[in-house]
């Protein structure tokens, strides 16, 4: 009897409590005015072998957000993230989206950074008809099932790494190459497809394909069938700090073969060289991203940043995400968008409009046009000097 | 290649076999399985690693501070998941020790990052090419320790008294206790030294790998709780045996096969040694004398 009584009692404190919350109106600030907060929802996450690029992509757009509210907002509304996580799982992926846009309405959202993420993701928002738009998904066919309403800054790498690939290999007189992926993730498994593509069109014998799993600790077992097969250039098809991993324990084996990254190498490149260290000077990678770029718009946008953050380089995903929120607040500028109430449903398609329309837009990572939802990026060589990826600039 | 990847494995073999001997220490002496002791060794290593990289201290020094940090943290998981836990729950002490992981780990991240730490190198300019293989400067260190802690870990337990009365504790503690054994002080003692092989085993680990990561904990745990499965609980050969059996299968797992086969292919084995030997390979069929 007693424990029916309290029980009784807790489910009626707690059925108060949630109607009074839902009285206040609860999550929401969107209350209908034209004034209410513009919400952006940003998908971040905190495990996974893309985890650091996601905490760089979170800063960029917070850097973002605070930059435009510092300057009134947008037409008058401030601007506010919504940040979930979805800790690099589908399943809580595809939870998050529909959350995002019917609980919280948001008005567009930004990430996930990396391509399995953002297939689920863009997807998911593409059906619900919000605009997403991902800081660095770059596998082919990524924006497949997402368009009109899903849209990527990073060039697939196969478009854009390809030539910078091949015009390293001719440069550099490769012949015998290794491929190490991880085969059970989606996204190293394409960069190791590339690797095959780029290292069949150019002559390149494969004379060894290794595996491993994103995390592991250990890659001697690795390292050492690579080193039997004395190739020239190991390629890594692995996230940025499994490939640090990588390349410390093929230093510390001795090996002098070269290193090889595609653009997704270069977007983490901090996170690299911080797991490999001194291991990972002179690696090569395909780059869409200069973060000393001397195009104005670009270079006094990085300038602030980095006197904001106190960082020499701003990392990719940090320039696109930057770059991501700033589009959308310039959609919602341009087309009158409000943040609450009936309006977010139309909000969402103008800014959907507006982003497909991008044209030579002048952000913090340089140029970017919108073609089919896809970025087109420069295509540059990068290489790790003094501890950083800089552009290779002699590399034309 | 051969020889490389065998020598790989056997090291690899080597940092697996003192988690599991501290894991086997409990066993024999409480009949429990600490869950908390992946997360000992992590915690060890992390800040093992840690007074090295800031401090500059030789290696020998963060690694006697890494057993040192294991040691009390193995106990003070003694107090909390094992020493006011009823005998009569023993699904209870496997619970809170199972929690007490969590909270390693949790407070790892918070404090640390969860990102993977580095730990410098050793003796990096040494490295002895003995033909068929090649030994770095680190290997051998990690070699030396390993085999010193095991064998030193041997002759405690076979030659000293406080070493008897582990096993006399490990054999029954009932027995032991009316014989005139401090059996409390035992066990502390069991868990103290468990404790000292996973900070070894996690530095030496974060040695092998060249950096540490605060989510291992449950995996070394999982690996320790293979081995001993695969050895036999409580049985010191057996564990050292099975602990260098599974580094040598999963290192030519991934060289000759894939790397997402390597942990099926010792659960597979794990399987049918639970099949046809409950025991293990080593188990209590041994013998008293095999027991801790």
């Amino acid at each position: 009897m007693i424990r029916t009584g309290t029980a009784g009692r807790v489910a009626v404190g707690l059925t108060a409590a949630s109607l009074a919350l839902a009285a206040c109106g609860g999550e929401g600030s969107g209350s209908g005015d034209g004034s209410a907060t513009l919400k952006i929802g940003l998908v971040t996450s905190s495990a996974g072998p893309f985890a650091s690029n996601a905490k760089t992509m979170e800063a960029g757009a917070e850097y973002a957000v605070k930059l435009l509210n510092e300057a009134g907002g947008v037409k008058g509304a401030k601007l506010e993230l919504v940040k979930v996580d979805s800790q690099n799982k589908p399943a809580t992926t595809a939870t998050l989206i529909p959350q995002l846009a019917a609980k919280q309405k948001v008005l567009a959202i930004v990430g996930p950074v990396d391509s399995a993420g953002c297939e689920v993701a863009c997807s998911t928002a593409n059906k619900l008809k919000v605009p997403i738009v991902s800081p660095g998904a770059a596998r082919p066919g990524v924006l497949k099932n997402s368009r009109p309403y899903g849209f990527t800054i990073a060039q697939p790498d196969a478009d854009n790494s390809t030539p910078v690939l091949t015009k390293i290999i001719q440069s550099r007189k490769l012949k015998r190459a290794a491929i190490i992926s991880d085969e059970a993730n989606a996204t190293t498994k394409a960069q190791a497809d590339l690797f095959r593509s780029v290292f069949a069109s150019a002559g390149v014998q494969v004379v060894k394909s290794v595996t491993f799993k994103s995390g592991d600790s250990s890659f001697a077992s690795q390292v050492t069938s690579v080193a039997g097969a004395k190739p020239d250039v190991l390629a890594l098809a692995a996230g940025p700090d499994d490939a640090g991993r990588i390349a410390r324990e093929a230093r510390s084996q001795r090996q002098t073969f070269a290193l090889l990254g595609t653009g997704s190498l270069q977007s983490g490149g901090a996170a690299y060289v911080a797991a490999g260290g001194e291991a990972t000077e002179g690696t090569l990678a395909a780059a869409q991203y200069d973060p000393h770029s001397e195009t104005p718009a670009a270079k006094a946008l990085l300038e602030k940043a980095q006197a904001a953050t106190g960082q020499t380089d701003i990392s990719l995903n940090f320039a696109y995400a930057f770059d991501a929120v700033h589009m959308i607040a310039k959609a919602v500028e341009e087309k009158g968008v409000k943040g609450g109430g009936d309006d977010v449903a139309k909000g969402r398609v103008a800014i959907q409009e507006s982003l497909n329309a991008v044209q030579n837009y002048q952000g913090m990572a340089d140029a970017t046009t919108f073609k089919d939802g896809i970025a087109q990026r420069p295509q540059l060589q990068a290489v790790v000097k003094d501890g950083k990826f800089v552009i290779d600039k002699s590399a034309g | 290649m051969l020889a490389q990847q065998l020598f790989n494995g056997l090291l690899l073999g080597a940092t697996f076999c003192l988690v599991a001997l501290g894991f086997n220490l409990v066993v024999g002496a409480m009949d429990r399985l600490n869950f908390a002791l992946g997360e000992t060794a992590m915690l060890s290593a992390v800040l093992g690693a840690l007074i090295m990289t800031e401090t500059r201290v030789p290696f020998l020094v963060s690694f006697a501070a890494a057993t040192l940090i294991g040691g009390g943290v193995a106990v003070a998981v003694y107090y909390v998941s094992f020493r006011f836990v009823s005998a009569d729950f023993p699904t209870a002490s496997i619970l809170s020790s199972l929690g007490c992981g969590l909270v390693l780990t949790a407070a790892v991240t918070k404090a640390f990052g969860s990102h993977q730490r580095s730990v410098p190198d050793v003796l990096s300019g040494v490295r002895l090419d003995l033909g068929a293989f090649t030994v770095s400067g680190a290997q051998l260190v990690i070699l030396l320790l390993a085999t010193l802690l095991t064998a030193g870990l041997y002759v405690f337990l076979e030659r000293t008294p406080w070493g008897t009365a582990i096993r006399a504790v490990s054999d029954d503690a009932t027995m032991s206790g009316l014989l005139g054994v401090p059996v409390q002080r035992v066990i502390l003692l069991t868990f103290a030294l468990s404790g000292v092989l996973a900070g070894a085993a996690g530095l030496l680990t974060g040695l092998a790998y060249h950096s540490i990561s605060p989510f291992d904990g449950f995996t070394t745990t999982l690996t320790a709780l293979m081995i001993i499965v695969l050895g036999g609980l409580g049985s010191v050969t057996g564990g050292v045996l099975a602990a260098l059996l599974i580094g040598l299968i999963q290192t030519l797992t991934v060289a000759y096969l894939s790397a997402t086969l390597r942990d099926l292919i010792v659960f597979i084995l794990v399987g049918i040694v639970l099949l046809v030997r409950p025991q293990g390979l080593f188990g209590r069929n041994a013998g008293v004398l095999e027991r801790v």
